[in-house]
């Protein structure tokens, strides 16, 4: 169960204007004008995960020099993200390294479900962007103390670890970047309300998501032009 | 836009010096500040000046309803905290373009302009930020998704605040410690 009608995560479906400020319609329009002006060579797409991580400061060190663009909004499910990849985000651009964040905010769907819908979103990448090399980071635990959405974000992890290596050009990164302490805790410096990372949190995963990024940048064959600024 | 604020360097600079503590949760109405302060939120502390800045999630009630929800938590803070100095900030403008939840944030911001003034040892800061454009636009510059701020954002409305916060503690009459770290 990886993608089609059968399931019901990987049905792309834009956010619908409930507050009514259309912020999510904004978003996805800029992110389409992005692809218009600019030449990333790697995007990062996905949830809050992905777009909080821009405001700071280890973006501007470390993802920025990289020529990197970042299409993440918050709240997004994988619903969403098929949906924005499959209306703009990836046209006109031609980006080296896709980084993939999404699927905690899947609520009404299984981890079975979840693991499908990015199947799908790798799928729908390798199809429009055959040069693009993918990496998909593993969900990161969550909530103050043990709970059923740890246990299920660990679950999508590890259907993802047996179908991805099925895919052509995709990763896993399951850096689990020991938020979880030994009495099963998590701690506000690394995640400031138990979901969301601090600068410190991100530290932790974005060091070896860069040497990763890093090592498949150097493995691009032609175009062998220095691609840090 | 409590919350996300401690996370920006300008917490740092400019408030953990005073002491500050963030007590902001991400997605909060009048109703779960109000519940939170009367369930102990305000217990065993005794601080000069309290920061409130809610009203932007209260998508079920009118404008009439969410300044309502504010005085509330203005008067809750009189009753608990006599001595604590209250600055009301005012709702930002959100959305990439003019939208209903514009007019209605500036309306809350009118009636509070009003009703607060009533009340005693309050203030309402209502700092426009200048984030609305002279085409109607918010730039991304400032609110990454056109509700939060950016750094750059948040200086815009710090500075002010940050003033006024100074001004207040210098008022404060008894314990003239050095209040700055």
């Amino acid at each position: 169960m990886s993608q089609g009608d059968s399931n019901p995560a990987a049905i792309p479906h834009a956010a619908e204007d409930i507050q009514g400020d259309d912020r999510w319609m904004s978003q996805h329009n800029r992110f389409v004008l992005d692809c218009k002006d600019k030449e990333p060579d790697v995007l990062f797409v996905g949830d809050s995960m992905v777009q909080l991580l821009q405001q700071y400061e280890i973006w501007r060190e470390l993802f920025s020099p990289l020529h990197a663009l970042n299409f993440g909004i918050g709240g997004d499910t994988t619903r969403h993200v098929l949906w924005r990849l499959k209306n703009g985000e990836l046209e006109n651009i031609k980006p080296k390294v896709i980084v993939v964040w999404v699927g905690t905010n899947n609520h009404e769907n299984t981890a079975e479900e979840v693991a499908g819908g990015i199947e799908a979103i790798v799928q729908l990448i390798n199809t429009r962007q055959p040069q693009a090399k993918v990496i998909v980071l593993g969900l990161l635990p969550r909530g103050e103390k043990p709970n059923p959405l740890r246990q299920k974000n660990a679950k999508v992890n590890q259907l993802l670890k047996v179908s991805l290596p099925k895919l052509a050009n995709v990763q896993l990164l399951d850096t689990d970047g020991g938020f979880v302490h030994s009495d099963g805790a998590i701690s506000c410096h690394d995640m400031f309300d138990f979901l969301h990372l601090t600068g410190g949190g991100y530290a932790k995963i974005c060091k070896p998501l860069h040497e990763l990024i890093m090592q498949l940048l150097e493995e691009t064959p032609e175009e062998k032009q220095t691609t840090l600024a | 836009m409590v919350q996300l604020l401690q996370q920006y360097e300008i917490w740092r600079e400019l408030f953990s010096p005073l002491h500050a503590l963030n007590f902001g949760i991400g997605g909060d109405t009048t109703r779960h500040v109000l519940w939170r302060l009367k369930n102990g939120e305000l217990e065993n502390i005794k601080p000069k000046v309290i920061v409130v800045w809610v009203g932007t999630n209260n998508h079920e009630n009118t404008a009439e309803e969410v300044a309502g929800g504010i005085e509330a938590i203005v008067q809750l803070i009189n009753t608990r905290q006599p001595q604590a100095k209250v600055i009301v900030l005012g709702l930002l403008p959100r959305g990439e373009k003019p939208n209903p939840l514009r007019q209605k944030n500036a309306k809350v911001n009118q009636l509070l302009k009003v009703s607060l003034p009533k009340l005693a040892n309050v203030q309402l800061l209502d700092t426009d930020g200048g984030f609305v454009h002279s085409d109607g636009a918010i730039s991304c510059h400032d609110m990454f998704d056109f509700l939060h701020l950016t750094g750059g954002g948040y200086a815009k409305i710090c500075k002010p605040l940050h003033e006024l916060i100074m001004q207040l503690l210098e008022e404060t009459p008894e314990e003239k410690q050095t209040t700055l770290a």
